[in-house]
């Protein structure tokens, strides 16, 4: 099946050529999903068609995983707020879809990784730093994994075990838990530049899909297999908004996936022949031309409703009538309904040509150009073959020399803060891993484990590499990294403003935010599309009318008042007043139209409407009763829209805008300052409900408060002489020093730092 | 830390605002003539600007028209084509050979300060394409993002105060608001209302300010082995921070921030609206030492009742620009302050059904005033119909790189980006000397 490039190159190029030709005679409309379909379903129909072709059985074996069914999303315990119980019942995703792998295998595997790392620190000569204590593993790993600081009784419950495992259990638990997903979208998010609002299709899907992805621990090669060859609207596979973030971008998007998948740079390429690495411009498009037909607007010819409905409203949108809807009303009375189905991933057949100025020798501007692939066996893209199709099967393929090292190195380097190869987005050839070894095991371990990424996180953090004590000289960045011990760390925007939370809010990970409203407008879109175009023209019809009255009424009613003014500034009050009560009239006579509409029935009461199942909407049911009497804008940051409005804590701590490829910032800024200083958000902290007063006012001892205040805040016990301080505090000032020291330890440079 | 603490002995806000107020209200009034001493303490320096490598910096206050603001019914006229014109007439200024649409009474005495540029033209004729292009010089990718000239003129120049932000963004779209592929640290602070200036600037009312200098104390007990154990630069930068933000809360420099320690008078003057206050806060700012100031007036995307839309758009930006640029005349920064007015594109000179002007961006009007400018000049020509350049065009790169040249950034030096991609200024684009002064 696979030949090597040369000889592809030999073979000449009209057989890709043959292909694009047979694809556009054969180019059908877009797929319609039968309702009620699951997406496993459709993923299954779609994966089928690739085993068949696949002649390898052990890697068919390897996608037999693919096919399990996902577990319904979770929901918070009835008694949420009520009781305190610790979040190790909500355990229950892990292992869904994946084997999970018996600890001393994972173990087995962390020593290997041990034993090089420590060979090469004896080597250079350089003294590890002591295992990490307790104290310290605890908020790190909570930090890494699940992106929060522990509740104090969560510390407690780690602290106080007796078991000789119990790093390894306690891994195993916050990887299985919910906080999983919050953290590791947010990961994610960063990466993939996941947007809530994309520039033409909703992004909101999108972000549910990762979630979900990371939920059910989908394979990595399945996740981004997903993506990139993912096809509809988002709504209905959300995996589309990885086109969609690009829309009408192209050769962004596959530099872009170049770049995240496979850990090369090809921006420069794109326009010339990049000049610190080998690629050229030429190789560039060969790439581009397998992704090429992505397209992400609804073309004509995909959708027969659609182009029949954009007929009817060519000639609507013409209309010059001053009596009724115009043009211009018409437009707007569409938009509603023309734009979520304008939208969507198909794939066309489309040649892709050299650009107007291209200036090497190996072809001329306006060349088209053929599927091939920058280095590995070179695909071949048969008659029948879909080029995105091949292009993801050689992309996320364990042969691919790239694929499994690049994440391999991503998720070493979210639990060291260091990657083996850095820049991780810019591997170089011949760039060698700072561990060849290590490296090496690791992606044969990220192979071997099916792209696990939970299993491969587990031989991370079950290193002792990973938890010894913090480094306290300054890493030299230009110098090789040993891991002799853990770096210092801030916490992330996300991560911070979750912590904060955690003090607050009983039960953090398992609040949702209100999506219901979205989740009702994308069912009505499925809607749409699956009513006749004489249909949902009796619905912009009548939405026009809407429109027109109201402008109508708006005028008439702005013509009045600035007759009001005029007779106002004449001094005319009889006429004002008689000119008032038009106003009024008008008023009232809006209002009885209102009314009237109303007991009449709308034409959009009349439509038989379709009876679609939304699958989106069947896995999600909001309910904040557990959280009544919490500010329903304290919910972790992954269940804000991505990125948080500018101005937000979040954004104000450096969350990632979603613009470009990993753009988090950890830098300190006076606006972050003076929030942790004046902010408002302390009195939320402080209240009676939140569940670390809760806790602290379970005792009535100075001594045993204090002690619960600092294992809530920075995770570990007052040194003597800190206690001493407090003591004092307390003596001084009663319950006003309990609170004094609360925001003491939350303005502490250890609050933030991670060691 | 402590003793930075101590110095500070202010009862409450109130007391502290009535005797600025007493202290400085009299000043504010009074021309600030360069290099003295005057409201804020670092103004005399303002004015007195660390020398660049050609000669003195200036600082930038740039007026962004987001929407896309009409050319013809503004600074491009078209009285003698009344299909294209529609009701609006243009009125003679104070400088010769420049005419302003009637919408534009107060901009038309302060016309000497001025220099028209009505040979823009663009290639994105969509907004957020648009925007960013003129915001950027580049055009939009997915793969990148490029910084807009308060970063550069941040990254490159440094700061003039070094208590304050370099640059500062006053309301907007939070699609400008970054530092493109440069460090965070060079994104703009965004002032939302400029009535309400920097957020959480003041103690919250039940804290007293021993309350406060107490607190710290306690944190600082609790950090302090923290603190010897990690010294890092990391660590130390928020150490540092924290200072800055406490001196900031108790500097006078944080009342650049703060509009009521302006008059009455002067703040109806620039009027009574968010783009108005905007531009006076951006004044002020540029007084006490930042060089860069961002102002958005949107509302100019005129598709359906292109001239009742446009005439109280057109009202505050008279106002507030005609004041802003009498201000800096009057408090002697108008040599050193350069005011830029861009917008995404024009509008069609054809007047739709709707009344309205759609999207145009083959030809459209920008403005330049004070530092740097040749004033009371206008450069380029559209056609009778204002449809075509006919006469000296202007690209946005080049709009942009006559920006930076007057706040003396260097174009045609190339910088390399972290991922080590060549960039300029403003991309390839060039000066335009006959606008420079």
């Amino acid at each position: 099946m696979l030949i090597r490039r040369r000889e592809w190159v030999a073979a000449g190029l009209c057989l890709t050529m043959g292909a694009m030709l047979v694809m556009s005679a054969q180019a059908e409309p877009m797929p319609r999903m039968a309702a009620g379909k699951s997406l496993q379903q459709r993923l299954l129909e779609a994966r089928q068609r690739r085993q068949m072709q696949d002649d390898q059985a052990t890697a068919q074996q390897r996608r037999g995983r693919h096919i399990a069914t996902s577990q319904p999303t979770s929901q918070p315990s009835e008694n949420g707020a009520a009781t305190s119980q610790p979040s190790s019942d909500m355990l229950r995703h892990y292992a869904s879809v994946t084997e999970v792998k018996p600890l001393p295998e994972i173990l087995a595997i962390s020593e290997k990784v041990d034993e090089y790392i420590d060979a090469q620190l004896q080597k250079a000569d350089i003294k590890p730093e002591p295992p990490a204590t307790d104290h310290v593993f605890l908020r790190r790993v909570y930090v890494d994994i699940i992106g929060r600081i522990p509740t104090y009784e969560e510390a407690t419950a780690f602290l106080n075990s007796r078991s000789p495992m119990k790093r390894s259990e306690l891994i195993d638990q916050l990887l299985d838990s919910e906080g999983y997903v919050s953290e590791h979208f947010n990961f994610w998010a960063d990466v993939l530049r996941v947007q809530t609002n994309l520039e033409r299709a909703p992004g909101l899907p999108w972000v549910l899909w990762v979630k979900q992805s990371l939920r059910e621990n989908k394979p990595y090669d399945q996740f981004v297999s997903e993506m990139m060859t993912a096809k509809g609207y988002t709504w209905e596979n959300g995996a589309t908004g990885w086109y969609q973030r690009d829309f009408a971008m192209p050769l962004d998007n596959m530099a872009n996936a170049a770049e995240v998948f496979l850990g090369t740079s090809l921006v420069c390429a794109q326009c010339h022949d990049h000049p610190f690495d080998q690629w050229t411009q030429h190789e560039f498009y060969e790439m581009a031309a397998f992704s090429i037909g992505m397209q992400t607007s609804i073309a004509r010819g995909e959708n027969p409703n659609l182009d029949e409905l954009r007929i009817l409203m060519r000639t609507k949108r013409r209309s010059n009538d001053v009596n009724g809807p115009n043009g211009l009303d018409y437009g707007r009375a569409a938009r509603g309904i023309l734009e979520p189905l304008s939208y969507g991933v198909s794939e066309q057949p489309r040649l892709l040509r050299l650009p107007h100025d291209y200036k090497y020798e190996d072809g001329r501007p306006g060349d088209a150009v053929f599927p091939m692939t920058i280095y590995g066996d070179v695909p071949e893209v048969g008659i029948e073959d879909s080029p995105i199709e091949v292009y993801a099967e050689w992309m996320t393929s364990p042969d691919n020399p790239n694929f499994a090292t690049v994440i391999a190195n991503r998720l070493w380097k979210k639990a060291f803060g260091v990657a083996l190869i850095e820049p991780v987005n810019e591997m170089k050839d011949g760039d060698e891993a700072s561990h060849p070894r290590v490296m090496k095991l690791l992606r044969k371990s990220m192979i071997d484990l099916d792209f696990d990424m939970k299993q491969y996180l587990r031989i991370l953090y079950n290193t002792r590499a990973y938890q010894r004590a913090a480094v306290q000289t300054v890493r030299d960045t230009d110098a090789k990294w040993h891991y002799q011990g853990a770096l210092l760390r801030r916490m992330s925007a996300e991560q911070i403003w979750d912590s904060f939370l955690t003090l607050a809010i009983p039960h953090v990970d398992d609040r949702r935010a209100d999506i219901s409203r979205a989740l009702g407008s994308f069912e009505r879109y499925e809607q749409y599309r699956e009513m006749s175009p004489e249909d949902l023209m009796a619905i912009i019809d009548e939405r026009a009318q809407q429109i027109y009255l109201n402008r109508k009424f708006g005028m008439q009613r702005g013509e009045l008042y600035s007759q009001i003014r005029e007779a106002e500034a004449a001094g005319n009050e009889q006429r004002a007043q008689s000119l008032r009560d038009q106003v009024e009239a008008l008023n009232q006579q809006r209002q009885m139209m209102r009314q009237a509409n109303q007991a009449l029935g709308s034409a959009e009461d009349m439509v038989d409407w379709p009876d679609v199942s939304l699958e989106l909407k069947e896995e999600y049911h909001y309910d904040d009763s557990p959280w009544k009497g919490y500010d329903r804008g304290l919910v972790r940051a992954s269940e804000y829209p991505s990125p948080a409005p500018l101005g937000h804590f979040l954004r104000m701590f450096g969350q990632s805008d979603r613009g470009v490829i990993e753009n988090a910032s950890y830098d300190a800024s006076v606006p972050q300052i003076l929030t942790l200083l004046n902010g408002p958000f302390y009195d939320q902290m402080m209240m009676k409900d939140s569940v670390f007063v809760k806790e602290v006012n379970s005792t009535n001892s100075p001594n045993e408060r204090i002690r619960i205040i600092f294992l809530s805040i920075l995770t570990r016990r007052p040194l003597p002489q800190e206690n001493a301080i407090a003591m004092r505090e307390v003596r001084a000032n009663g319950g006003d020093g309990y609170g004094n020291i609360v925001w003491a330890l939350l303005n502490t440079r250890q609050f933030m730092f991670i060691e | 830390m402590k003793d930075l603490l101590r110095k500070f002995d202010v009862a409450s806000r109130r007391q502290f605002v009535t005797r600025a107020a007493k202290t400085f209200l009299g000043l504010s009034l009074a021309p600030m003539v360069a290099g003295s001493r005057s409201v804020l303490g670092a103004t005399a320096n303002a004015v007195n600007a660390p020398k660049g490598p050609n000669g003195e910096y200036r600082n930038l206050i740039y007026l962004y028209m987001s929407g896309g603001m009409t050319h013809l019914d503004t600074f491009d006229p078209k009285p003698q084509t009344p299909e294209v014109a529609g009701p609006v007439n243009a009125i003679n200024t104070n400088a010769d050979g420049i005419q302003l649409a009637e919408y534009m009474p107060e901009l038309a005495r302060q016309s000497d300060k001025i220099c028209v540029v009505r040979g823009m033209h663009s290639t994105q004729g969509a907004h957020e394409q648009g925007r960013y292009f003129m915001h950027t010089s580049y055009t939009r990718r997915g793969t990148i993002r490029h910084p807009n000239i308060g970063v550069w003129m941040s990254k490159l120049q440094g700061r003039r105060n070094p208590k304050l932000p370099a640059n500062v963004h006053i309301g907007g779209s939070a699609a400008d608001a970054h530092a493109g592929y440069w460090e965070g640290k060079y994104a703009p602070l965004i002032i939302g209302d400029p009535d309400k200036g920097l957020q959480n600037v003041n103690l919250p009312e039940d804290i007293t300010e021993k309350q406060f200098e107490h607190r710290m104390s306690l944190a600082e007990d609790f950090d302090r082995a923290f603190r010897r154990r990690y010294d890092f630069q990391s660590v130390r930068a928020y150490t540092d921070m924290y200072d800055d933000a406490i001196e900031l809360m108790r500097s006078e420099d944080v009342k650049a921030f703060d509009l009521a320690f302006e008059d009455d008078a002067i703040r109806d003057m620039y009027g009574d609206n968010r783009f108005g206050q905007g531009c006076l806060l951006a004044r002020r700012l540029v007084q006490s030492g930042i060089r860069f100031v961002e102002v958005t007036l949107g509302g100019w995307d005129t598709h359906t009742d292109n001239f009742n839309s446009v005439q109280p758009r057109a009202a505050t930006l008279d106002q507030a620009l005609a004041s802003l640029l009498a201000d800096l005349e009057r408090n002697g920064m108008l040599d050193n302050t350069l005011v830029a007015l861009a917008t995404e594109f024009g509008r069609t000179p054809h007047i739709n059904v709707n009344e309205g002007r759609d999207h145009f961006p083959k030809a459209f009007s920008c403005l330049l005033a004070g530092g740097g400018i040749k004033r009371g000049s206008v450069y380029g020509v559209t056609d009778e119909r204002g449809e075509n350049v006919v006469d000296q065009p202007v690209s946005i790169p080049d709009f942009n790189a006559t920006i930076a040249t007057a706040v003396g950034l260097d174009v045609d030096k190339v910088h390399f980006s972290p991922q080590k991609r060549p960039f300029q200024v403003a991309h390839k684009g060039q000066p335009i000397k006959e606008m420079l002064a």
